[in-house]
């Protein structure tokens, strides 16, 4: 998956961290976006999503690092990188008072590329009313018009921070197949974040798994997919423990059948399982899920609070 | 009273407890200061009740509005409670009393306000306001017109309620109305009315009634008319700012011109032939007249920046950082953004004012006329004219009423209260700048705490002088730092410097040819005292070019000026 | 032209599409010139990413099964017939794969398995050679 795209580099925290008071929120990220691709930001609530995208909106000052977002720093050139920019907040925050029609009057006003035909043809595909005021609609309605007003003048960077939390099935499959268009018409880069690893699997060329502020795993989700092993085993005398294995990030078994995620290094796993005389019963590739609760020690929408 | 029903109460006055806090606070910093000019035996104590008079309105309307309202003239029951599986006579009275509470205490606290410090300045209490007299008819009608709003239709109701109002005021005689609106009878008759009208409203409300619906036909095809685009992002940021912030600021001040020009062409048009007649002259009257014009114009500028600022406070906290964000990720630098905020400051000043000139002169002139004609032929109309000129001199007189609202407002040759004044507006207008609170915490408050606390020190004066000569050059320096600072960081442009200056210039002057000068020089310190403070307002304006652009730079990177 | 993805087993979304399709041809569902959905539709009806479906449609394309042409879509090759016996075997592949990896799980000899075949085939007219269950 790394031909077609020149490999230009979009967006590159280097370093980052920011603090709040006596919390760190984010600890040392270094990442890079490349054009093109779709990036998914995994972790749990309160793990640094949020902190990490508005670092790159410059919507915050770094504590240490540095954020280059096409090569220039948001804080220094704010209106030369937001400009490329179209962002979806969690809250999707927009003045209660606006009536759609005046919340893409406002919007447009900022962004000469406004496509009209684009936008008129997502209000229509959102069922929206042009008269409603930002007040009176539901959930799944301000989500699509904080996705509108992110997408009709066709930035090239979107970062969409939980984009579809908190939708029913209907309205999040909306959103997403949006997103996904938007994509696929125009190579767009685009950087969510989610709790939700259904999508991430489902979308994301990439993801960048963040966990307490800490940058846990980042790469190509297929490389990393590929890297972790799930091997099932049984060892020709029973132990408490699960034995010593290269990589081994979580087991779980009782006795002599054990099962052990590992990562990296499948020859060497295999070869030490040899050594103990243990029996391969099953090897496979784990969902994403097993790999974040392996990494990270614990499920994500189990963290909230 | 089971949980339910205290958590509802509860809510209410978590919600609204801070905003009428502050008006409350501000309110009676209002009252406090004015009990300086009285001191100093240079305003009448009618106009301490006119004040206490609006600040209360203004108070206890905005805890009727507090929930939902969100600069919106659209107030209603909080929506959200019609899904909790309360009858809505419980939901309604449980809300009711809660705001009554509050309104009520408010009532309270600026009433005893009032009577302390007139007892402290030494008026005698039979020419006060009395309890029965003020405190109950207020607390009735808050209580009936709380259960207005709350109706479907309100918008209506409310425009009637006013025009009713003002029909009254001008067709009973105020020696027959204001008794019978100041008597406990009136209160309990409002208070039963709006206690129990208020299920119905809000029973009505919840079932969806629409009564009035064309009514709101106007607003819906509004609608759907395709305005133009914006010309740039400064106009659409300029219109934003303005919608946020300071619709209800112009509807004040128009509201109040509107209802003194239709009182001071009764006035005119009637007192003047019979004046004219037993050979006297209305100058006097006139003259009365306009000081009402003047300080109730004031006032109104004061109670929209408390209405604006409330509004602005309201708001809970994320709401607040979100509307931050939604704007803030617009692609445009702090020159723009501080630009356009100048631009709505500036536009909502020349809206309110201007149109409140135009207001007063053309509802004035054209009953005048009318009435004139009608009783005493041609000279009079002409007699009537000339008066009027004498009265508001020029339309544009008015249009710069905000200058000489410090003047105005204090009635007094106190400069030391007519700079508190001015610069209380100047906070409400950048409510939340905190370079501009500083500076004036800085400037005010050692002054403030002494006056208040020793009012009748014969070494205060002495001290309140050397402190603003000390607060002048402290907060010349940090200016002048803050400027530097933001020049770095361009975020102001080099460009304007001329125009901040001719700014300062005409915040210089400005007060000097509208006469807001003369009473200090007569009064402390001589024309030196009168140059530092001239030298402070213009630092204030200054230091506003300055500290909006470093806010906004501040409050869009998350903090920090690094 | 329904397909399915799971993002439980674990298996790669791309190679899911590439085994539907190929099944779906092998089956005869299919046809040789048959168009297949643009990458921008697929996508977006199965909620993924379209660099995935790229993927597939390149690995089909590699494989011989599609014929893309810029501009024209993606089609189903012409000679690619239903009853391709190498396609057919390949699947089948697949499954007893999956059946040998179960019963050696389940600590049975391939002998057994063998015979377990048989006296099942025994009772049904003839064994199902699909893994996935398409629901048209």
């Amino acid at each position: 998956m790394t031909e077609r795209f020149a490999t230009e580099t979009i967006f590159e925290p280097q370093g980052l961290s920011r603090r709040f008071g006596r919390k760190q929120a984010l600890s040392n990220v270094t990442l890079t976006g490349t054009k093109g691709r779709i990036l998914g930001l995994v972790g749990a609530n309160g793990a640094g999503k949020t902190t990490l995208i508005k670092l790159l909106l410059g919507l915050l000052r770094p504590s240490a690092g540095t954020v280059r977002v096409f090569g220039k720093d948001p804080i220094a050139k704010p209106e030369e990188v937001l400009a490329r920019i179209g962002y979806l907040s969690e809250e999707r925050e927009m003045p209660g008072w606006m009536r759609i029609h005046e919340l893409i009057r406002y919007v447009k006003a900022f962004y000469p590329q406004w496509d009209d035909a684009y936008a008129a043809e997502l209000l229509d595909t959102f069922g929206l009313d042009l008269r409603d005021k930002v007040r009176t609609l539901s959930r799944g309605q301000r989500a699509k018009a904080g996705l509108l007003i992110a997408l009709a003048y066709r930035p090239e960077l979107l970062l969409l921070d939980e984009p579809s939390s908190g939708l029913d099935v209907v309205v999040r499959r909306d959103i997403l197949s949006a997103i996904i268009r938007s994509v696929a018409d125009e190579g767009r880069t685009v950087l969510f974040s989610s709790h939700l690893l259904d999508e991430v699997e489902r979308i994301a060329d990439d993801v960048a798994i963040i966990q307490q502020g800490r940058l846990v795993a980042s790469g190509p989700l297929d490389e990393i997919k590929e890297a972790h092993r799930r091997i099932t085993f049984r060892l020709p005398t029973p132990q408490d423990h699960c034995p010593e294995l290269p990589g081994l990030l979580m087991s779980e078994g009782d006795r002599d059948t054990w099962s052990a995620l590992c990562n990296g290094g499948h020859e060497a796993c295999r070869a030490a399982l040899a050594q103990l005389d243990a029996q391969i019963l099953d090897e496979s590739v784990p969902p994403l899920e097993d790999i974040i609760i392996a990494r990270t020690g614990k499920t994500l929408e189990g963290d909230e609070s | 009273m089971n949980a339910a029903t205290r958590t509802l109460a509860w809510e209410q006055w978590r919600s609204g407890v801070v905003m009428s806090g502050l008006i409350m606070g501000a309110g009676m910093v209002v009252l406090l200061l004015m009990r300086l000019g009285i001191r100093h035996a240079m305003m009448d104590h009618e106009l301490m009740q006119m004040t206490l008079f609006v600040t209360s309105i203004a108070t206890i309307g905005v805890i009727a509005f507090t929930l939902q309202s969100n600069g919106d003239v659209d107030a209603r029951f909080p929506v959200w409670l019609y899904r909790l599986p309360v009858p809505a006579k419980r939901l309604a009275w449980t809300v009711l009393a809660a705001r009554f509470a509050l309104a009520l205490a408010a009532l309270l606290l600026l009433y005893g306000t009032y009577r302390l410090t007139m007892a402290q300045a030494g008026v005698s209490p039979d020419r006060l306001l009395t309890f029965t007299g003020f405190v109950l008819p207020l607390a009735g009608f808050f209580l009936m017109f709380q259960a207005v709003i709350w109706l479907p239709g309100r918008q209506a109701l409310l425009a009637l309620l006013l025009a009713v109002m003002i029909v009254l005021f001008l067709r009973i005689d105020e020696r027959v109305l204001l008794p019978a609106l100041a008597h406990p009878g009136s209160a309990l008759l409002m208070a039963v009315a709006g206690v129990a009208l208020a299920p119905a409203a809000v029973y009505a409300d919840r079932m969806g009634a629409t009564p009035f619906a064309w009514v709101r036909l106007p607003e819906r095809s509004r609608a759907l008319v395709a305005e133009p685009d914006f010309e740039s992002p400064l106009a659409a940021q300029e219109w934003l700012e303005r919608r946020e912030t300071s619709r209800i600021f112009v509807y004040i001040v128009w509201g109040v011109a509107a209802m003194l020009a239709v009182g001071m062409s009764y006035l005119v048009a009637f007192i003047l032939p019979a004046q004219v007649a037993s050979g006297g002259e209305l100058y006097h009257e006139l003259g009365i007249a306009h000081l009402i014009v003047s300080s109730v114009l004031g006032g109104a500028l004061f109670t929209a920046g408390l209405t604006g600022a409330a509004i602005g406070i309201r708001r809970d906290r994320q709401y607040r950082s979100g509307m931050a964000t939604f704007i803030h990720i617009r692609p445009m630098n702090v020159l723009g953004f501080s630009g356009s905020h100048f631009r709505m400051l500036g536009r909502i000043l020349f809206d309110a004012f201007f149109g409140a000139a135009v207001i007063l002169w053309v509802g004035f002139t054209l009953v005048n006329h009318i009435c004139l004609l009608r009783q005493g032929g041609t000279d009079m109309a002409f007699l009537g004219t000339e008066y009027m000129i004498h009265l508001f001199t020029l339309p544009w007189h008015t249009a710069l009423e905000p200058t000489s609202v410090p003047h105005t407002m204090a009635l007094s040759n106190n400069a030391l209260w007519l700079l508190y004044i001015a610069l209380l507006l100047w906070i409400l207008l950048h409510i939340g700048n905190r370079y501009i609170l500083g500076a004036v915490a800085i400037y005010l408050l050692p002054p403030a705490v002494q006056l208040t606390l020793f009012p009748y020190a014969a070494s205060g004066e002495g001290f309140v002088e050397l402190w603003l000569g000390i607060a002048t050059g402290i907060i010349a320096v940090g200016t002048l730092g803050l400027y530097l600072l933001a020049v770095r960081r361009t975020l102001v442009s080099k460009a304007p410097i001329l125009l901040i200056l001719l700014a300062g210039l005409v915040v210089f002057l400005a007060p000097h040819s509208l006469g807001a000068y003369e009473p200090i020089i007569q009064r402390i310190g001589g024309p030196w005292m009168a140059l530092t403070l001239s030298v402070a307002i213009t630092l204030f304006a200054l230091l506003t070019v300055v500290a909006v652009p470093l806010e906004t730079h501040r409050r869009r990177h998350g903090g920090g000026l690094i | 032209m329904m397909i399915h993805i799971s993002t439980r087993n674990g298996v790669p979304i791309y190679l899911q599409i590439v085994q539907q399709i190929r099944h779906q041809i092998a089956s005869g569902r299919l046809r040789p010139g048959d168009e297949l959905p643009p990458i921008r539709t697929l996508a977006q009806q199965l909620v993924i990413n379209p660099n995935t479906v790229a993927r597939a449609y390149r690995e089909l394309e590699s494989a011989g099964l599609i014929t893309s042409k810029v501009g024209a879509g993606s089609r189903i090759a012409e000679g690619v017939s239903p009853l391709a016996r190498r396609e057919r075997m390949r699947i089948l592949n697949e499954v007893i794969d999956g059946l040998l990896a179960e019963a050696h799980q389940l600590n049975f000899s391939d002998d057994e398995v063998v015979e377990a075949l048989q006296q099942r085939a025994h009772g049904m007219r003839e064994p199902v050679a699909e893994e996935e269950t398409d629901h048209d």
